[in-house]
Formats: structure tokens, C-alpha cells, sequence
């Protein structure tokens, strides 16, 4: 395994959420202007409350990609009877660009974990082509590994996770 | 000492961890010796067993078990004398009880044995003859738990959860091998020690492990983490708890185990994952910055023809 993959296994994301794949396309995920989303890293609730800034990369703009945001650890970790919880889905995004140029289909929903610390994960795939991507049912119980074969996105291209609880109990720790 | 109890990974299922109470009753502890050896071991107190109280028994046998175990193994030492502590403290809060004498407990025992509700396996006929820790255990001193009821998978890893709380030192608290099986509990809670009271051995639900598993490392004598402490902790209890209630905060306990456990797992991965990731940046960038100064170098030299074609012109 790459090393760059390994903490996604070591946390489960690999395994869980995607199944152990290549990342081959660059992706920067960026909250506040200045927090960048690093393997691992708690973030306060406050400071995800808004959509983040997403880079990716890719060779060509001709090729587009789908973003997938979403929390496995629903409602809580240790009984994650809702898993997953899908918070946001661009598609279309052109390659070399950001979300910015894609097509909000599923609006951010601002992380507000109740019991326990969960992992959000943000997934990114290449489309086989624009707009081969359907509008999934609900945000619960979604499934990405189902969400990809069932629109053709095969394996991610890049991922990347970090962890956050609610508000009061990371103040305390 | 012949039981290792506390080699173990610290990740989930491959836990072993025998019961608490285990290691007190088998080799080396003075809580399987009779009284008559029991008196012995503690030599010259100046007053026979019988007329001591039940406080100054058990603060000589701690004291006795104690220096022995510091004379047995070095990393058990700072322990041994909390372990000591520990159980003063604990002990001490049933007044009513330590104060009466042995003698004066053989006699309640024998009385309550006249009741009929003995079994018959655990008639003694004389008090000297009696292992001490019967002795306590019918005294109300501690409870024991059903023999049926030990089981090493079930009753887990307490000592994993609350090294959770501190993790450089749990790898040391896993290993070692000790002659009782409190210590790194004692070490764990070392931090928590003071000023808790015996009762409240079982707080399921709300309570955290390490909550729950304190108290019982009071209750020196094989604590049942079997739960037959479901009510107070005073009275010894042969009958009176029953069995369908006893089984249920057996199964919550080891629910709240299993949770627990896998809680201190995901913990370990987060801060795994945090570290690796944290690795690999910082290796990233003592990469960026070597080549940053190689290519540094390549542009001053680069610099010089021109500045030699300035003066040429002047």
C-alpha cells in the first residue's frame, strides 16, 4: 500500500467507505481559506460549517469529476445504524478546476455530529462523461461504493478525511 | 509466577485478561491459606488472630502480602504499596463490620450457617481451618463470585480502557509480568485514587469502565465482575440476588466492555492515521527543501556570466 494511503486504511475508510484504490488525481480541500484538510485532523464544528474550497487536478479539462462528502459514522460511531450520511455531491466538475465549476446536486449540509467523534470523507471520482451522474434518493443510509456502481464512477481518484465531534466535547478534551 | 494474565495485544478480540480475582486465590496469596497459617505468616503481633479485629486482620495481611510481592518483582513496587493503601482506605469505610473481632464474625458466620443456607462444601469446623479468604467472604467483607462464572474472555481487558487515558504508558501496563493482577489497574487508577468510597461496585450505564472497575480493585478479595454486587457491597450474599438479575448486569458489563474496547480502538487509529499522514509531510517537505537548495545553487552560478559580460561592456 502507498503510504499516502495508509491512513485512510488504518481509520477504515478504506474498507468501509471505498475499496483500496490508486489516487491519481490531485485533490486540496480547504476550509476557511486557510484550514486545509489533512488525513486525520480534528476540525471544530465552527469552522466546517461551510463548504469548503475544493482543488483538483487532473490533465484536462475535458474530463469531468464528482465529489462526494460523506459521514460513515451516522448518528454515532460505535452504532452506526445510518451509515452513510451524505452531505454534499458535485458533479461535473471540470478537471484542473474547482467545485465551483461543477453541479451542486446534493447541497452542503454543515457536519453536526451528536455522540462520538466521526470520520467525514470526501471522495472524488472521474465520470465516465458529463452528466451520467443521477441525483441519489437520500442522504441517509447512502452507500458511495453502491452510489459508484451504480453510475459508473468505478474507483475513487483521490480521497481525503478528518474527523470532528460536537462542539462542547472537543472544547473539553 | 505460573499465570500470565497480561499478555495481550491491545487491539480488540485478542484479549485475555482473567478475572480480577483469579490471581488472589491461586499461588502466593495469603487469601488461600488457612487462618491457622495465616496467623503464622503474620508472626509475632503480639495478639492471637482470633481477638483482632477485622480492620487490624486485613491491614496485617496487606501489609505482609505487600512487602512480599516489593521483595518479588521491582516494577510492582509503587504499586504494591498503593494496592496497600488502596484497600486500607477501601476496608475501613465498613466500620460497622471491621471493628468486631474475628472471633466475634466466626460467631455471626456459624450462627447464619445454623440458618440452613450454607452449602454444604464450605462447612469448616474449626475457624483456623478456614482459608482467609472464606473467612472474609462469609464475613461480608467481600463477595465472591460463582465459581461457574469465571470466565478469562469475558470479564476483558479493564486495564485497556483506562490505559487509553494514557497511552504512552500503556504498552508498559500490558506486558509486565505480575504476580497480581491488580497492578496496572492500580496504576491506572492511581490518578483516581483518593477519597473514593467502597459502595457503588456496580454503576452500569452511565458509568465509565474505569468507574466501575475502581471500585471492584477496592473490594480487594476476588471481586465478582460478575455482578453479584448488584445491590450494596456489605452484606455476603449466598442467596438473595437472583440469578436472572445477576446475569443481566453481567451482560450490560460486558456490553459496556465491548464498547469501550472498540472505542479505544478507534481512538488508536485516529492518532495513527494522524501520525503517519504527519510523517509523510514531513518527509514531502524535507524533500522540497533539499531540492530547493540544489536548484538554488544551479541559479547563483548561472548568475555570474552575465554579470562578467556588464563589466565587459563598461
Amino acid at each position: 500500500m502507498s503510504r499516502v494511503m495508509e491512513p485512510l486504511a488504518i481509520v477504515g475508510v478504506v474498507g468501509e467507505v471505498v475499496d483500496m484504490f490508486t489516487p491519481t488525481v490531485k485533490m486540496i480541500v480547504t476550509y476557511n481559506s486557510d484550514k486545509q484538510v489533512v488525513n486525520g485532523y480534528e476540525f471544530m464544528p465552527s469552522v466546517i460549517a461551510s463548504r469548503p474550497r475544493v482543488e483538483i487536478g487532473g490533465e484536462d479539462m475535458r474530463n469531468v469529476y464528482t465529489l462526494i462528502m460523506t459521514d460513515p459514522d451516522a448518528p454515532s460511531p460505535s452504532d452506526p445504524y445510518l451509515r452513510e450520511h451524505l452531505h454534499w455531491m458535485v458533479i461535473d466538475i471540470p478537471g484542473t478546476t474547482d467545485v465551483s465549476f461543477g453541479k451542486e446536486i446534493v447541497s452542503y449540509e454543515t457536519p453536526k455530529p451528536v455522540a462520538g467523534i466521526h470520520r467525514f470523507v470526501f471522495i472524488l471520482f472521474k465520470q465516465r462523461g458529463r452528466q451520467t451522474v443521477r441525483q441519489p434518493a437520500s442522504r441517509d443510509c447512502f452507500n458511495t461504493k453502491r452510489f459508484s456502481g451504480e453510475n459508473g464512477l468505478g474507483l475513487p481518484v483521490a480521497a481525503v478525511h478528518f474527523n470532528a465531534q460536537r462542539e462542547t466535547a472537543a472544547r473539553k478534551r | 509466577m505460573g499465570m500470565q494474565k497480561m499478555g495481550s495485544q491491545g487491539d480488540g478480540s485478542s484479549h485475555h485478561k482473567q478475572p480480577q480475582f483469579q490471581p488472589l486465590v491461586r499461588e502466593n496469596s495469603m487469601y488461600s491459606l488457612t487462618l491457622d497459617e495465616v496467623q503464622n505468616q503474620l508472626g509475632d503481633l503480639g495478639k492471637p488472630l482470633s481477638s483482632m479485629n477485622l480492620d487490624e486482620l486485613l491491614k496485617n495481611v496487606w501489609t505482609v502480602e505487600a512487602n512480599r510481592n516489593m521483595g518479588l518483582e521491582v516494577e510492582g513496587t509503587p504499586f504494591a504499596n498503593q494496592t496497600a493503601l488502596q484497600r486500607q482506605a477501601s476496608i475501613s469505610a465498613s466500620s460497622a463490620l471491621s471493628k468486631k473481632t474475628v472471633d466475634e464474625v466466626w460467631k455471626d458466620i456459624q450462627q447464619s450457617k445454623h440458618d440452613g443456607e450454607m452449602k454444604s462444601r464450605e462447612r469448616q469446623p474449626t475457624l483456623g481451618e478456614m482459608t482467609l479468604e472464606d473467612f472474609l467472604v462469609k464475613a461480608g467483607v467481600v463477595t465472591e463470585a460463582p465459581v461457574d462464572k469465571k470466565d478469562g474472555g469475558s470479564i476483558v481487558g479493564v486495564d485497556t480502557y483506562t490505559a487509553q487515558q494514557f497511552p504512552q504508558q500503556s504498552q508498559w501496563v500490558q506486558y509486565p509480568p505480575h504476580p497480581q493482577y491488580q497492578h496496572p489497574q492500580q496504576s491506572m487508577m492511581g490518578v483516581y485514587m483518593p477519597g473514593q468510597p467502597m459502595p457503588q461496585p456496580l454503576r452500569m450505564g452511565a458509568a465509565s469502565m474505569m468507574e466501575v472497575s475502581y471500585p471492584e480493585n477496592q473490594v480487594t478479595l476476588p471481586p465478582p465482575l460478575t455482578g453479584t454486587l448488584s445491590e450494596t457491597q456489605t452484606p455476603a450474599r449466598k442467596r438473595g440476588v437472583p440469578e436472572g438479575v445477576i446475569e443481566k448486569t453481567v451482560e450490560r458489563r460486558q456490553k459496556r466492555m465491548i464498547k469501550n474496547r472498540e472505542s479505544a480502538a478507534r481512538s488508536r487509529e485516529r492518532k495513527q492515521a494522524y501520525t503517519n499522514e504527519l510523517e509523510s509531510k514531513v518527509s514531502r517537505l524535507e524533500e522540497e527543501n533539499k531540492e530547493a537548495k540544489e536548484t538554488k545553487g544551479e541559479d547563483l552560478f548561472s548568475f555570474t556570466p552575465l554579470v562578467q559580460s556588464f563589466y565587459w561592456i563598461y
